[in-house]
C-alpha cells in the first residue's frame, strides 16, 4: 500500500533523483481539468499535481528524450511518448477536487488517454532517449509454431491451458534475453523485458484467442487477444484474429509499398499481402521474408 | 605395397590441403563441428536452413546477423587469416580473424552445450546498428 512517505525515483541514463512526497509537493504545481465517461455518466474532475515534463527537467536539461516509462510498486508499467506527455500535459497528481488521493498516494493523470495509463502510486519515472524500433525483416507464422509445442497446464493459472512464453521464445529467437514488443488485436502495444515481466509469463489459448498473462505483471498489463510478438528483427504473427497480412502491416506500421513479401522456401515464392490468412498459401508458410 | 603408398600419399595430400585455420561452423547443425570454405555466407549456410548466424572473431567480439543479411557477407582468406567482408552491413559485421560461425535454427531440437542458445549465453550484447535496412547486433564474450 502506498503511504505518504512513498518516494519517486526519476532516472535518466546515469542520473537518478529521489523525491519524497514533500519534495514532490514542492515542485511547480499545476491544475488540470479532465472529463471522462464512467457508467454512462460524465465526470468532471480537477487534479492538482506536478507536470511530468517538469519532473523530466530535473534529470535532463536537453530535449533529446523521447519516451518516459512510469512504473508502480506492483510492476505495473506504462510508456508515454514525448509527444503524449507534452500534448496531454500529463501530471503526477496528489489531489483530486481538493481532496488528497486515496492513502495520501499519487496518480498519473494523462488527459485524453485511456485510464489504463492513469497508474496509481508511481515509484519510477524513467526518461529514455528514442527507442529504436527495428522493422521486422522476417515474420514467422506463430500458429504453425504453437502447433509443434505441447499445449498443457500453465501454472499458476490453474483454469487455463496454453504455453509457457519462455518455451515459445526459445523456439523462435536466437537470444531470449532483452526486450519484446507485444501487440494486441486492438493495437495496444507493450514493450516488455524478459526480466522481470515475461520470464514466467504464459500464453493462454482459448478457441482462436491468445491471452498473455504473467504472475509478475498486474492484471491490467495482461494482453488480451495477442496477435503479434517481435524481438529484434523477427516478428511472430498469430493469424486467427487477423484478416490478412495487409491488416497486420497496418497494425505494426509496415509500409507495403516499399516492401515485398516472399516465403522462406527454396523458390522464395512471392506472397500477396491481401490474400486471406485462411488461404492455403499462408497455412503452409512458416516464415515470410520482408525485402525492401 | 603400392596400394599402401597410394593410401599414405592420399592421407598426406588430404592433411596438407586441409585448412585448420578456417572458421568452425557450430551451433544448431547436425555435426559437432565443421570447417568452412571461402564464399558467400548465404551459400555456405544454405544446406543448414539457418535463421541467424553469430560471426565470432578471435578476440571474442561477435556480430549476430539474420538470414536476410547472409547474401551480403563474403568470407575470404588472405595470408592464412579469415575475414568476413560485409560493406552493406554495419561495420562491426566485417570481422578480422574470424574464428567461428555459430548457427541458429528455429525449433532445432539440439539442447546440448553446443547449441546456439547455450553458446549465446556466454556472450553479452553490447550494441546494435542498422545499415541499408540490414540490422545487426554486436556481442562480446563474457
Amino acid at each position: 500500500m502506498a503511504t505518504a512517505l512513498s518516494a519517486l525515483s526519476i532516472q535518466h541514463e546515469q542520473k537518478t533523483i529521489e523525491l519524497d512526497r514533500a519534495q514532490l509537493l514542492s515542485q511547480p504545481i499545476t491544475k488540470i481539468e479532465t472529463v471522462r465517461e464512467k457508467k454512462g455518466m460524465t465526470i468532471k474532475e480537477v487534479w492538482t499535481g506536478v507536470r511530468i515534463e517538469d519532473l523530466v527537467k530535473l534529470v535532463t536539461e536537453t530535449s533529446s528524450w523521447q519516451t518516459v516509462v512510469l512504473r508502480s510498486e506492483d510492476n505495473y508499467q506504462v510508456r508515454l511518448s514525448r509527444q503524449e506527455v507534452l500534448e496531454s500535459g500529463a501530471i503526477i497528481s496528489w489531489d483530486r477536487d481538493g481532496k488528497p488521493q486515496k492513502n495520501n498516494g499519487t496518480r498519473v493523470i494523462v488527459p485524453g488517454m485511456r485510464q489504463m495509463y492513469w497508474i496509481n502510486d508511481p515509484v519510477l519515472l524513467l526518461v529514455e532517449a528514442e527507442q529504436e524500433t527495428i522493422p521486422p525483416t522476417a515474420i514467422v507464422n506463430g500458429d504453425l509454431i504453437l502447433a509443434t509445442l505441447t499445449k498443457g497446464e500453465i501454472p499458476p493459472f490453474e483454469k487455463d491451458e496454453g504455453y509457457f512464453f519462455r518455451d515459445l521464445a526459445s523456439a523462435l529467437f536466437p537470444d531470449v534475453r532483452g526486450s519484446y514488443r507485444l501487440i494486441a488485436r486492438d493495437g495496444i502495444t507493450h514493450n516488455l523485458t524478459l526480466e522481470p515481466y515475461l520470464q514466467n509469463a504464459v500464453v493462454a489459448a482459448k478457441g482462436d484467442t491468445l491471452f498473455l498473462k504473467s504472475p509478475d505483471m498486474p492484471g491490467g498489463m495482461w494482453i488480451k487477444e495477442l496477435v503479434y510478438i517481435q524481438k529484434d528483427d523477427l516478428g511472430v504473427v498469430f493469424t486467427k484474429q487477423l484478416k490478412d497480412f495487409a491488416g497486420l502491416a497496418a497494425l505494426i506500421d509496415i509500409d507495403l509499398s516499399k516492401t515485398s513479401l516472399c516465403a522462406d522456401d527454396k523458390k522464395k515464392t512471392k506472397l500477396d499481402a491481401e490474400t486471406p490468412f485462411t488461404d492455403a498459401v499462408w497455412q503452409k508458410c512458416r516464415k515470410v521474408l520482408l525485402w525492401k | 605395397m603400392e596400394m599402401r603408398i597410394v593410401l599414405l600419399l592420399s592421407v598426406v595430400v588430404l592433411l596438407v590441403s586441409c585448412d585448420y585455420n578456417s572458421p568452425r561452423l557450430t551451433g544448431d547443425i547436425d555435426s559437432d563441428c565443421l570447417r568452412i570454405h571461402p564464399g558467400s555466407l548465404d551459400e555456405i549456410l544454405e544446406q543448414y536452413d539457418a535463421d541467424y548466424a553469430l560471426l565470432i572473431a578471435e578476440d571474442g567480439i561477435a556480430a549476430l546477423v539474420s538470414e536476410i543479411s547472409f547474401p551480403q557477407i563474403e568470407l575470404t582468406r588472405k595470408d592464412g587469416v579469415w575475414y568476413s567482408q560485409a560493406d552493406s552491413l554495419p561495420p562491426f559485421c566485417s570481422i578480422d580473424s574470424l574464428r567461428e560461425i555459430c548457427v541458429f535454427r528455429m525449433q532445432h531440437e539440439r539442447s546440448d552445450t553446443l547449441s546456439f542458445q547455450h553458446r549465446i549465453l556466454s556472450f553479452e550484447r553490447i550494441g546494435s546498428s542498422t545499415k541499408n535496412d540490414y540490422p545487426a547486433w554486436k556481442y562480446r564474450r563474457k
